[in-house]
């Protein structure tokens, strides 16, 4: 998922599905996120993010 | 969309069918399980076991959660549901599990209050809004699931939330692994790894593999031409004599895992001596509950549960195709008495399971498209 938008006090973000969908993520798991990133996210948990230097 | 559409691509996909036709031995029949649920939906949904030579054949294994949750606990879960001044929430998946005298769905149609939450942190709002009531999520998933109930019952410790309880029937992967290794049913040749499971333990938890047993494991994404790399990957492993883990899913999965999940796992649960699946019976020490420190949110010291063994009905071989023992179509009921609309198995409930996956992309034999 995408973020749209970074809660860092309380470790959450507002995030895009592939479908648009906007819901809020739990990023405590996860490094600092900023808007753009992107998260793998499990029952709205950030589990991993996107390393986008792996070619893909 | 990035980072989708190129793991998508048709000419390559055909490319990486030609290289694995390149590296397979004629005459050799080759065996590979993928072991999480996600793969299975993907490589039906995409056609990717199409693309493969006659004698390659996938084994789809135990790794969709709902799927090797056995009777009993259903029913333990059912019991908890009709107890009074309980709201029971789970995964919409988990609402269509038959236990022994219906689904939770039937027993939401009786009265009970059984609300579908997308997560933990859902039920924790509803306990939140709700302080009168006591409210129990039905926690089922493996390692990949797991962060995001300890994380849940983290804030309601922090909280001081009296009325959030969690049946857990968490999983790990590794112990039903070694136990269809050490399965005399099934012979396999290699694994295509869970990915997503993986991006919570790493990928040293599977090294017993290729060390203990002799068989390469490639951790995989999801998309199709992630699972047909992975495919390639393991093939030219045994081609070339070499037996190793590999991490195809390096842009998602790193090798150590996310530590921080694995610590706040550590805090919250605690292993069970032993744990029962469906279709792969008791097995040691797979299986989590909360800790003694967060005792006062387990359900099943809160309440009481009935905790008696169901044995799974005669016509359902959800327990062989679990195992990898027999494919959907062969199960006496696929298809017929047992359908999504009206599951008798767990497999054909989650969109996750094989045989609900074989259903809907309509695979009721073993077909091959030419490459």
């Amino acid at each position: 998922m995408r973020v749209l938008s970074v809660d860092a006090m309380r470790g959450l973000a507002v995030c895009a599905g592939e479908d648009g969908e906007r819901v809020e993520v739990d990023t405590l798991l996860v490094d600092p996120t900023g808007v753009g990133e992107r998260l793998l996210v499990h029952a709205r948990v950030a589990i991993a993010r996107l390393d986008t230097r792996v070619p893909a | 969309m990035r980072f989708v559409d190129e793991f998508r691509d048709a000419e390559i996909a055909a490319a990486l069918s030609r290289e694995i036709l390149g590296v397979v031995e004629p005459g050799r029949g080759y065996k590979v399980m993928e072991v999480c649920g996600g793969h299975t939906h993907s490589i039906y949904k995409y056609g990717v076991d199409d693309l493969l030579p006659e004698n390659v054949e996938l084994v789809h294994g135990p790794g969709c959660p709902v799927c090797v949750i056995p009777m009993g606990r259903v029913d333990d879960g059912i019991a908890l549901a009709h107890q009074e001044g309980v709201i029971f929430t789970c995964f919409g998946d988990m609402m269509r599990i038959p236990g022994s005298h219906g689904s939770l769905l039937d027993a939401k149609a009786e009265g009970a209050d059984v609300r579908m939450v997308y997560s933990p942190l859902d039920a924790l709002r509803i306990a939140e809004r709700n302080p009168d009531r006591d409210v129990i999520f039905f926690a089922i998933g493996f390692e990949t699931t797991a962060p995001s109930t300890a994380l849940t019952l983290k804030r309601a410790k922090a909280e001081r939330l009296h009325n959030f309880f969690v049946m857990c029937n968490h999983v790990t992967i590794v112990p039903p692994l070694r136990a269809l290794l050490d399965s005399p049913d099934l012979r396999l040749d290699g694994f295509v790894g869970p990915g997503h499971v993986s991006t919570v333990v790493g990928a040293r938890p599977f090294e017993f593999i290729p060390r203990g047993y002799g068989k390469p494991v490639v951790i995989a994404g999801f998309e199709p031409l992630d699972i047909l790399q992975a495919i390639q990957m393991i093939l030219r492993q045994l081609a070339e004599g070499r037996c190793e883990v590999e991490n195809q899913y390096k842009r998602v999965v790193p090798w150590e895992g996310n530590a921080r999940a694995l610590e706040v796992m550590a805090e919250v649960f605690e292993l069970r001596p032993h744990f029962e699946w469906r279709g792969l019976g008791f097995i040691s020490q797979s299986g989590l509950k909360l800790s003694a420190a967060y005792a006062d949110f387990d359900a099943e010291l809160r309440f009481s549960v009935p905790g008696v063994r169901v044995a799974d009905p005669k016509a359902c071989q959800c327990g062989e195709v679990l195992k990898g023992v027999i494919k959907p179509w062969e199960c006496k009921v696929f298809g017929t008495a047992c359908t999504p609309e009206r599951p008798i198995g767990t497999c054909m409930v989650s969109s996750e399971g094989a045989c609900a996956a074989y259903y809907t992309f309509g695979r009721l034999t073993r077909e091959r498209a030419t490459v």
